[in-house]
């Protein structure tokens, strides 16, 4: 059973509103066997009852996905591939510095094998957030994985949430995030994130970007053993930096520097908060003006208000 | 969005002729400009495929402003899904359509994504053959006619499995019927589906609901055997038509009354390789009395 904990990333802001049609959820189902075979697998066998009563999907639908050649779920061989290259866009730094501890593709694409995977495609989530929100989990547990890979990821996260957050407003859909302000109440407007992160994580994450432009001059070069790897990309500090990312004319993400206590600020006001907890929050990030701050980002359009 | 006027009688839209395809940016692909300086009267119009992401691109540009007719194929909306038809992708869509000048939009049916409408998550899944998907296809049919102001084919996907306990053929019968418009048959996917309920591939044409066909695709395709020994026919649009798409070509053609475009889905070929199936779409569309 999945649980509808949402991932880490999508806080749920994302969630469906509505319960979708019984058409959509067995088509969901379909889409898990085509990126799982080892789902698909399970489907055929004697614990795909248990998996389909939990669905609540006609049983009839059981029998006849069952009545197809098996070997049609994993027939396109590259599907997973695809859409891994599809997330990796957006997780290019954090994923590298990652697999140059584990070097193993299969753990790569164990992605679309995991219950973050299954849960966002069965709940209609965004695959980017939750393969942003699986690979923090893989990091923390992968043993020599650089420093670097966790704030990277930070970086890369906020831009991913940034963009469907611009996406969700666009489409019109209504989320948490562009719900009515309460009057006395104010957050980030949609598609700004503020992110704090140990100093030197931009250049690490731009480091690793230009390593991989490289790879991706000569792919062949990933044979030689005298070819360059990731050893020696610039390491955090001890220090912060502060980044806010906002949306661009042409409907993207960009990330600016600001001022550290301006990030960790705004990293308190991605959920809308009133007036009355503005000393709770100076107290907890030691900053004295948070209403002057709050008030400034409302006049740079940075933050609403109800 | 402010609802636009349906538009008039399917049965009156122009004959568009035998058309070729394209796709926004995919390289290599048919310049549709080139292609008919070196071979007049081979292409009488094309069909532009993309999504609202994507938009135009420079090579269909200079065929319409040479005076080119087209048709706009969309490439991202679920009609199987309603809440999939935004306000953002139907003014995209329309303003598409609208700089084209195409006389109506298609596209297949089901699903081109899963989930929201974004990165990795591009698959296209073939509708659950039942009347109640049905139903949900015909309504966004209906919604998106309205708000684009044009008319909208949905298509026959392609699928190495279906579920529901329709024939595809009854499906986009129902669908038109719900939707009281017209549908673009793909003959290619329709040799995929026989094919895939073991049916060989004339067997269902008493099914098509042919006063229903504005638009057919005649695409080349092929045997594809994987590692693990199962073979399927591919839809691959390479330049060699499969004979049990040319059987139901020769078959379906004439007997389509209100037909009025059959596009060649070859924009990946060397155009040398497609000109003969060119030709012999021409000479069927011309002998058929519609
Ligand atoms: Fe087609």
């Amino acid at each position: 059973m999945l649980s509808d904990r949402p991932g880490r990333l999508d806080h749920g802001q994302f969630r469906e509103l509505a319960p979708p049609h019984w058409t959509s959820v067995l088509q969901r189902v379909t889409v898990r066997m085509l990126f799982d075979p080892l789902f698909a697998r399970r489907i055929y066998g004697p614990e795909g009852e248990t998996l389909w009563s939990e669905l609540e999907l006609p049983r009839s639908y059981l029998e006849q996905i069952r009545r197809h050649d098996f070997r049609v779920w994993n027939a396109d061989r590259l599907r997973r591939m695809r859409a891994m290259k599809g997330l990796l866009a957006e997780f290019k730094a954090s994923s590298a510095l990652w697999l140059a501890a584990t070097r193993s593709q299969e753990a790569l694409l164990s992605f679309f094998s995991s219950e973050t995977f299954h849960r966002a495609v069965q709940s209609r989530g965004y695959l980017a957030l939750a393969y942003g929100s699986w690979l923090e989990l893989k990091i923390q547990s992968t043993a020599h994985v650089a420093a670097g890979a966790l704030p990277t990821l930070r970086l890369e996260s906020a831009l991913a949430l940034a963009r469907r957050e611009l996406r969700e407003v666009r489409s019109g859909r209504p989320a948490r995030h562009t719900k009515h302000l309460e009057p006395g109440e104010v957050r980030l407007r949609p598609g700004y994130r503020a992110v704090s992160v140990p100093s030197g994580t931009l250049s690490c994450l731009q480091a690793v970007e230009a390593w991989l432009f490289e790879q991706s001059l000569l792919p062949v070069m990933a044979l030689c053993r005298d070819a360059r790897g990731l050893e020696g990309m610039p390491l955090p500090g001890s220090t912060l930096e502060g980044f806010l990312v906002e949306p661009t004319p042409s409907l993207d993400v960009q990330l600016s520097g600001i001022p550290v206590a301006y990030a960790r600020l705004g990293e308190v006001f991605h959920e809308a908060r009133t007036r009355s907890e503005f000393p709770s929050i100076a107290a907890a990030l030691n900053l004295p003006e948070v209403e002057e701050m709050v008030d400034s980002l409302l006049g740079a359009r940075v933050m609403e208000a109800g | 969005m402010s609802a636009l006027v349906s538009p008039s009688d399917y049965r009156d839209l122009p004959r568009l002729g035998v058309g070729a395809s394209t796709e926004a940016g995919t390289r290599p692909s048919l310049d549709p400009v080139a292609f008919a300086a070196e071979h007049p009267g081979l292409i009488d119009f094309v069909e532009y495929g993309s999504d609202v992401d994507r938009g135009l691109d420079a090579s269909i540009r200079g065929w319409v402003a040479q005076g080119g007719a087209t048709t706009y194929h969309f490439l991202d909306v679920n009609l199987e899904e309603e809440s999939d038809i935004d306000d953002h992708w139907l003014s995209g869509t329309r303003r598409a359509a609208e700089e084209l000048g195409a006389p109506w939009i298609c596209g297949d049916s089901g699903l081109w994504h899963f989930g929201p409408r974004d990165q990795g998550h591009g698959l296209l899944l073939p509708p659950i053959l039942t009347r109640d998907s049905a139903e949900i296809t015909a309504r966004g049919v209906r919604h998106i006619r309205q708000q684009v102001g044009k008319w909208v084919l949905p298509e026959n996907p392609p699928s190495l499995y279906f579920l529901g306990d329709l024939h595809i053929l009854d499906y986009f019968r129902l669908v038109s019927e719900l939707s009281e418009g017209p549908i673009l048959l793909d003959l290619a996917h329709l040799a995929i589906f026989q094919r895939a309920i073991g049916a060989s591939p004339t067997s269902a044409l008493e099914r098509v609901p042919f006063d229903s066909v504005v638009e057919i695709h005649v695409a080349g395709g092929g045997e594809v055997t994987t590692e693990d020994g199962f073979s399927y026919l591919e839809d691959d649009h390479r330049s060699v038509v499969h004979d049990d798409v040319w059987a139901l070509a020769e078959a379906i053609i004439p007997r389509c009354p209100n037909l009025k475009a059959i596009v060649f889905e070859c924009e990946h070929n060397p155009p040398d390789r497609v000109v003969s199936g060119f030709e012999r779409l021409h000479r069927l569309f011309g002998a058929a009395s519609c």
